[in-house]
């Protein structure tokens, strides 16, 4: 591997890729699998996309592709009782309401759990997102009120009334 | 503390303890890539025996990969239609058993497929994936994608590939969808759109494919379009207004039957808008300009496309009619390090690149030295 510049953009870009994986599947393992893949993507087609935000978009989008194939393949999976999921999983550290949050987002659709952590962990502008998920910005979001909404009901009745702001507090 | 405050709070603090991962990620990553062109190389191989097997006559025709199907012409009697005539821009036809969802983008499955949740993000076991991409529709064409070419019953053109990848079975097509405005004024530029046949076993393929194949040959914009390839009544492009460029300078390429693609666009220079017609021709030659025989070669390859092109000038990364590919089948045969390649266009314009150095890739990689060798056009 002779290509400094693809090293330098792993270091940068390996360990968030990464995040956004856990939190998109709640698995270190498939955190793991997605951002190598999306790596070994990107790194195939370095010479396109090795301008550096060009090259994070692009690995961002392969990372968003292969997270949804692998929620189509776990649901088919689940249908058919051929998989179970692992006993031994990773449960984050949090404070106050962060498990019920957390648990919550878990039974998210892809699709909504996505817009959620590319607004609210990424803090990306919606019409990245929706360039990123390759749906118009109305689409995010309308993903990103419903996705807000379920996490709040997952909060408890108490929860339940709290005003949402469609989005706000991240770039719109 | 607004639920987006705490939404927030929970996704760092999730992360916040991360463990480390087991091996050298990089290593991994790098690895992977190069078992990708493994496994390509593997396909080809499988391809190059299932085409010399019906050159000898073991199987039949209808049984070469990537053939496109053909389907009954006429639309059966109670098909319904289904219209998307804003972001999407299209309209088709499909069964009245059958369901269409739009989940960004729109998913056509038979209906007992259908999902009874309908935020619900995948299909089932079966179904049709819809989207829109913003870009012209041979894009794809620079990741060495295998595809065969086609027309719609309207006459647009589609670029149709095959794939089967941990069981599930893909069908996929790009159609090219001409030049519309997303919004007013806004994203003019060339569209595709793509449609992906899923099934997760050979046998749901094989019951629900030709319907599927059917309804994808019904897809026509709801509104009209602009030809991809531009405006014939513009003032046709000056020499001095354009010339060709090597999309990268890229050092990563797939070795073996994988083949090099050469992929370039036209670089608007300067002066009013115009139409450009062109053909460039792609050559192989020494350093001091010695012709290299390469089958294949000179290879005549036609653009057609305005300039500039959706308003903006030409990038690094292709994106519309102006790109052109060839591939280089088995370029690792390459004669020697001070060999390049050369595009030419009918207007005298040129320019020359050095062949990729094959460093990047393992070196126990097998080349195929008695393999076909040659240069061609792409798609």
């Amino acid at each position: 591997m002779d290509d400094r510049e693809f090293l330098d953009f792993f270091a940068d870009q390996y360990w968030p890729l990464r995040r956004v994986g856990f939190l998109l599947t709640g698995d270190w393992h498939q955190a793991d699998e997605l951002a190598q893949e999306a790596m070994a993507r990107t790194y195939a087609a370095w010479g396109r996309v090795r301008e550096r935000e060009r090259a994070a978009a692009y690995a961002r989008k392969v990372l968003l592709n292969r997270y949804r194939s692998l929620a189509r393949r776990t649901r088919v999976e689940a249908r058919h009782l051929l998989a179970s999921r692992p006993q031994d999983r990773y449960e984050p550290d949090f404070s106050g309401d962060g498990p019920l949050l957390w648990e919550a987002l878990q039974r998210l659709p892809a699709r909504q759990r996505s817009a959620i952590v590319l607004r609210f962990y990424l803090d990306l502008p919606e019409a990245e997102v929706a360039r990123l998920l390759g749906v118009p910005a109305g689409t995010v979001k309308s993903w990103t009120h419903r996705g807000l909404a379920r996490l709040r009901t997952g909060l408890g009745s108490e929860y339940r009334n709290e005003p949402l702001q469609s989005g706000g507090g991240a770039r719109p | 503390m607004t639920i987006e405050e705490r939404v927030r709070r929970m996704l760092a603090e999730a992360v916040a303890a991360e463990p480390a991962p087991s091996g050298a990620p990089f290593d991994r990553a790098v690895r992977r890539r190069r078992q990708r062109s493994l496994r390509a190389a593997v396909v080809a191989v499988a391809l190059l025996l299932a085409a010399t097997a019906v050159v000898t006559g073991v199987h039949a025709l209808t049984t070469k990969p990537g053939a496109v199907p053909t389907v009954p012409p006429a639309v059966p009697t109670g098909w319904k239609t289904f219209q998307n005539v804003g972001f999407y821009n299209l309209k088709f036809r499909y069964p009245p058993d059958w369901s269409v969802e739009g989940r960004g983008g729109f998913v056509i499955a038979p209906g007992q497929f259908a999902s009874a949740d309908s935020s619900s993000p995948v299909p089932g076991p079966f179904a049709v994936e819809v989207g829109l991409g913003p870009q012209y529709y041979l894009f794809v064409v620079q990741n060495g994608a295998r595809v065969t070419r086609g027309r719609l019953p309207d006459g647009r053109a589609f670029i149709r590939w095959t794939s089967t990848q941990a069981g599930a079975h893909t069908v996929n097509y790009t159609i090219d969808w001409g030049q519309y405005c997303l919004s007013p004024g806004h994203d003019c530029g060339a569209k595709s759109i793509n449609a992906s046949i899923q099934a997760t076993s050979q046998a749901l393929l094989d019951r629900y494919s030709q319907v599927a194949e059917q309804i994808v040959r019904t897809f026509q914009p709801a509104r009209p379009t602009a030809a991809s390839t531009g405006d014939r009544n513009r003032p046709a492009c000056r020499p001095d207004q354009w010339r060709p460029v090597f999309s990268s300078e890229n050092k990563v390429t797939l070795d073996g039957p994988g083949g090099w693609v050469i992929s370039g666009d036209i670089r608007y220079l300067q002066g009013p808008a115009c139409h450009l017609r062109t053909t460039l021709r792609l050559t192989v030659e020494q350093a001091d300009g010695t012709p290299v025989a390469v089958p294949g070669t000179p290879s005549p390859f036609a653009v057609e496309a305005d300039l500039p092109e959706n308003g903006g000038v030409a990038g690094d990364v292709p994106r519309g009619a102006t790109m052109w590919f060839w591939r280089w089948d088995n370029w690792c045969r390459q004669p020697q390090p001070t060999v390049r390649v050369r595009v030419t266009a009918d207007s005298g314009a040129t320019t020359t690149r050095p062949l990729p150095p094959r460093s990047i890739q393992d070196p126990r990689f097998p080349c195929h030295p008695n393999a076909p060798w040659r240069i061609v056009p792409l798609p």
